[in-house]
């Protein structure tokens, strides 16, 4: 589907800790890897308050990686470990953002 | 040590009645039953509490010498304790032990691991555990998902998805973004190869899927078949396979455009087609979803391994192969 390279699929499928950046001209895309920091609490222990305030005691601070493929027409990020996009924030950031593109 | 013993192993009636009478500091033996009862009275008393009553009599000095040798003795253990390794020989050894003891024990006494410190070690010991706990659990629960972020054109029509709007489709398989994302990225592919374009109508070209579908009640023309196999050309960005297949086999290959130039254009303008672009989160994938996505049909996994192998060779770019 994507055509990556056998090093990106290595990378992601092995969670390189390392920030890079490498550059696949033959195949046309990016991939950077970063990493970042998550705020993320366990699922079925949440309450309304605490994820509105923010601050459950059982939120732990993680350490993710995030695989960044750039193509030309598009992105793919993968990420392990992590739970997927906020709705919030794609319903309000990122699909208008993309409308924007289209 | 012998007075105290003494003392111990002898009752007091018996020290009461042997009082001698050559006594210069007690003095003439008094004649009442009532004075001696009384004296006796006082001296026991006085051994046991009272030392400087004891001054006079035989027990008195005894008494005196032993409080004279439990001071010594106490004046001797404090000197002890306190003293450095430049004491006398005999006693250094002593008082040396005798001093790690203590230190040991003044240092424990200085700093006794008090109930707030232990209560707050435990705290952060169970808030270590709890996080890591926290951490277990939410590594468990975060599941495989998906989410294509497609251009408006093509709205998704299935009913797996677990949120489905215009331009988003989530799931939590893979095979329920794989079409999705096939026919997304099959549009840019043709976008680039605009000779072919020229042959086919518009339709076709910008909704290859639908055009497929419309075909489908009318039977397969030749048109569509050939539509088909650009298409399936096309999906695969690997610099031209046909321009490598030249008489002269010499590496044509160009490499296609870096994204940062092209990813935010305006889409073709030469082909007329509207802006397209995708983003794909995947969160939390396994192998099988990785070799999936990035899987390069056999077909053309060879010459992509030449390709690849010619392009790090030549440009010695840091995609190894």
């Amino acid at each position: 589907m994507l055509h990556l390279h056998p090093l990106t699929l290595e990378d992601i499928l092995q969670q390189e800790p390392r920030e890079k950046l490498e550059l696949f001209p033959m195949l046309g895309y990016y991939f950077i890897v970063f990493r970042a920091v998550e705020y993320s609490t366990p699922q079925g222990l949440l309450d309304g308050a605490s994820l509105t305030s923010g601050l459950s005691q059982l939120g732990v601070a993680n350490e993710i990686c995030i695989y960044l493929v750039v193509f030309r027409d598009g992105i793919c990020t993968v990420s392990c470990g992590r739970a997927s996009t906020d709705t919030t924030l794609t319903d309000n950031i990122i699909v208008p953002f993309f409308k924007h593109l289209w | 040590m012998d007075p105290q013993s003494s003392l111990q192993d002898s009752p007091p009636n018996i020290i009461i009645s042997n009082v001698d009478p050559d006594d210069i500091f007690r003095g003439e033996r008094p004649q009442t039953s009532d004075q001696g009862s009384a004296t006796s009275q006082k001296s026991f008393s006085s051994v046991s509490s009272d030392s400087t009553s004891l001054a006079g009599g035989r027990f008195g000095a005894l008494a005196t010498r032993l409080e004279r040798a439990i001071t010594r003795w106490a004046r001797n253990n404090w000197a002890d304790s306190s003293s450095t390794n430049s004491s006398s020989s005999s006693d250094t050894s002593h008082s040396s032990f005798r001093t790690a003891n203590k230190s040991k024990s003044s240092r424990r006494r200085r700093r006794p691991p008090s109930l707030a410190d232990l209560q707050q070690r435990e705290q952060s010991e169970r808030a270590v555990a709890a996080r890591m706990r926290a951490r277990e659990l939410t590594r468990r629960a975060i599941p495989r998902e998906f989410n294509l972020y497609c251009p408006p054109l093509y709205p998704p029509q299935d009913d797996d998805f677990i949120k489905e709007e215009r331009q988003l489709v989530r799931g939590l398989s893979l095979d329920v973004i794989l079409p999705h994302l096939h026919h997304v990225l099959r549009k840019p592919g043709k976008a680039r190869r605009p000779r072919h374009r020229g042959r086919l109508p518009r339709v076709e070209l910008d909704h290859p899927h639908r055009s497929h579908r419309h075909h489908h009640s009318h039977g397969h023309s030749e048109e569509e078949a050939r539509n088909l196999r650009a298409s399936r050309a096309d999906t695969l960005e690997v610099p031209s396979l046909t321009m490598a297949k030249g008489k002269d086999k010499v590496p044509t290959t160009r490499p296609l455009p870096y994204p940062l130039q092209t990813a935010l254009t305006q889409g073709d303008p030469v082909a007329g087609t509207s802006p397209q672009a995708w983003w794909l989160d995947v969160a939390s994938p396994s192998w099988e979803d990785m070799k999936t996505l990035g899987r390069v049909s056999s077909s053309s996994f060879l010459l992509l391994t030449v390709e690849l192998t010619r392009g790090a060779v030549a440009t010695s770019s840091p995609s190894h192969p």
